[in-house]
């Protein structure tokens, strides 16, 4: 799930940055940092979209290194159970399926793959697929998957998730 | 109850309908809940509780006949999952004393939403525990035995694909021992199924509301049914037939004469009748016992007459009366027991209830002259008669036989001038005992009056 949330940051800056263009460095160090990289609480930062404040910058004694608090704001993805989301499979093997939503890592375990579809390592890419090959899942396909479970760390989410619900599964081609 | 009597169809909301009655698809949720997921004694007591709307505790016991510590038992489990609501009610009873008398009834303002959240509680905990059993640990270690469940995958996956151990770096594989079955996966789904007919009658009660009376019973009223109720049945138990009445303290519940008759109607059957004053009408007066049959007679041993007498029989020819009681003791007492009875001439016939297969009659008359006691110069005139019916007891008789004059006799055949003029003394004592004998053994303790 999408959130748009105003957080806080320190940009710790060079004394070399000093000058006319520090406002344009500070935000670029912002985007830098902050965009990409996941917390336990908020989930994944996707972008931020604007820069509130920027405080008065703190000269760290001894080094010469400044730190600019910054108030933003970004828009996060935070997984939950239960939702569906669409992802892009990354990986195919007997044990399951795994795939990509967006930053987020996803694995399908073969027990919440639909029972008539078989894994496949023999075709030209390995794959799970009905008898009568009407569904085919590869690497790089995008399809539908409920979240049943996340892990969450300090600075990573891990999910799993189901094929077996209805309208889950393989994305229709556009 | 038969459907929803709509009374009023308005309250604020136009859709909301207040019924008189209690809607026939609330009363099939409510037995189907009870029925389903609790036991069958918790089911009977709803069923009770519901037929009669409102109940009494001690009306309740006495339907179900349960031990009221159990009643009690269930009755609080009901109530705790507010199916059932209870009012106490102190009386003061005719001794002056508080009493206080439940009444049960369905608490049918919360019914519907106990049933829904009960429902939705179950729904919860089936889907809790299929992803339990998605999430259990289902790769295992084959070096070190460790075990990973779904989450941790990305841990133990390397570069190649490969399923690598955390700890040891051994191969990790699939446990299909602890992989979740069809049940599992399937238990949401078939839960929504089973409570569809649930679901559908929960569907027919949207937008009716329970009129108050409903929800809150009149208990006064169901106090005065009670009391009316228990007033009938008092008199139904004790004025059926429209006699008898109630036994008091220190009373005899059965006695002589309002006693139990028990009839032999055939050797099989036995019928007791513990109305039988009742249900007779007027009954005959109980024949006196003569004092020769009481049980000082003969030693307190000869409470009976049976057919020895018949054997002791005698038909003199010269005799016109008949039908004398004779015992058997000893001649003295029956000398007195005739002095007595000849200045009185009673005919009393007893009926002994017995089987008629042992049925005897006996019919005492006065002045029948037989039995003489020449050694005490003494002569007793006795005459019995005896109808046996039953075959047995004539072969007994012929198996008693008596000396007379040096020639033995059948002791039916002895007649009184036989024993006073033709028996010797020793005859006469031989014969006298025999008699005893008999009469002992005819009037033992196994047959008794009734």
């Amino acid at each position: 799930m999408f959130f748009h949330l105003s957080l806080d940051h320190e940009v710790c800056l060079h004394p070399k940055y000093f000058g006319p263009n520090l406002n344009e460095t500070i935000k670029q160090k912002l985007f830098n940092e902050v965009e990409g990289t996941c917390t336990g609480k908020y989930g994944f930062v996707i972008a931020v979209t604007t820069i509130d404040t920027i405080g008065h910058g703190l000269i760290q004694p001894g080094r010469g290194f400044v730190i600019y608090p910054v108030r933003y704001k970004a828009i996060v993805f935070r997984p939950f159970k239960g939702q569906v989301v669409d992802g892009v499979v990354s990986q195919v093997n007997k044990v399951g399926i795994f795939c990509d939503i967006g930053p987020l890592s996803c694995f399908i375990s073969r027990h919440c793959i639909p029972p008539d579809m078989e894994f496949d390592p023999n075709s030209e890419k390995p794959c799970y697929k009905t008898n009568d090959e009407a569904t085919v899942i590869r690497n790089d396909d995008e399809i539908r998957v409920k979240l049943i479970g996340t892990r969450v760390d300090a600075n990573d989410i891990f999910a799993i998730g189901t094929l077996m619900d209805d309208y889950l599964g393989l994305c229709p081609a556009e | 109850m038969s459907g929803p009597a709509v009374t009023s169809s308005s309250s604020g909301n136009s859709e909301t309908q207040v019924v008189d009655e209690i809607p026939e698809a609330l009363n099939k949720i409510l037995l189907m809940v009870v029925k389903n997921f609790f036991g069958n004694e918790q089911f009977l007591i709803v069923y009770y509780i519901m037929r009669a709307h409102c109940i009494r505790e001690e009306t309740l016991k006495l339907r179900l006949q349960f031990d009221q510590k159990l009643l009690r038992q269930y009755l609080a489990s009901l109530k705790q999952e507010k199916l059932v609501k209870e009012r106490i009610i102190t009386q003061k009873n005719e001794n002056n004393r508080t009493v206080s008398i439940i009444f049960y009834y369905i608490n049918y303002r919360a019914v519907l939403n106990v049933v829904k959240y009960k429902i939705d509680h179950m729904r919860l905990k089936l889907e809790s525990r299929e992803q339990m059993d998605t999430n259990r640990a289902h790769y295992k270690c084959l070096n070190c035995q460790k075990t990973y469940d779904m989450l941790e995958i990305s841990r133990i996956l390397d570069d190649c694909g490969n399923l690598v151990c955390w700890g040891c770096n051994g191969e990790v594989q699939a446990d299909e021992s602890v992989a979740p079955t069809k049940a599992t996966r399937t238990a949401v789904a078939r839960f929504n199924e089973q409570m569809n007919t649930l679901y559908s009658q929960m569907c027919a009660l949207n937008g009716i509301q329970l009129a108050p009376h409903l929800l809150e019973p009149d208990i006064a009223k169901y106090l005065e049914d009670d009391k009316t109720l228990q007033l009938q049945q008092q008199q139904m138990d004790f004025t059926s037939g429209g006699g008898g009445a109630r036994i008091q303290l220190g009373g005899v519940a059965h006695s002589y004469h309002s006693a139990a008759t028990i009839n032999y109607q055939n050797g099989d059957a036995v019928f007791v009748d513990l109305n039988a004053d009742v249900n007779k009408g007027p009954v005959e007066e109980a024949k006196i016992i003569p004092e020769w049959l009481k049980d000082t007679a003969i030693g307190g041993e000869a409470t009976h007459n049976d057919n020895i007498l018949d054997q002791a029989t005698t038909e003199e020819d010269d005799s016109a009366n008949r039908n004398q009681r004779r015992s058997g003791p000893s001649l003295e007492y029956l000398q007195a027991v005739e002095c007595e009875e000849e200045t009185k001439p009673v005919k009393t016939e007893i009926v002994i209830e017995e089987p008629p297969a042992k049925q005897i009659k006996m019919e005492t008359d006065e002045d029948v002259p037989t039995t003489s006691d020449s050694a005490n110069g003494v002569t007793v005139k006795e005459e019995i008669k005896m109808e046996v019916d039953d075959d047995d007891l004539g072969s007994e008789e012929e198996e008693c036989m008596v000396h007379v004059a040096g020639r033995v006799l059948p002791l039916n055949q002895i007649t009184s001038r036989m024993v006073e003029e033709e028996m010797s003394e020793q005859e006469q004592e031989e014969y006298c005992s025999t008699v005893q004998d008999l009469f002992a053994f005819f009037f033992s303790p196994q047959c008794s009056l009734n």
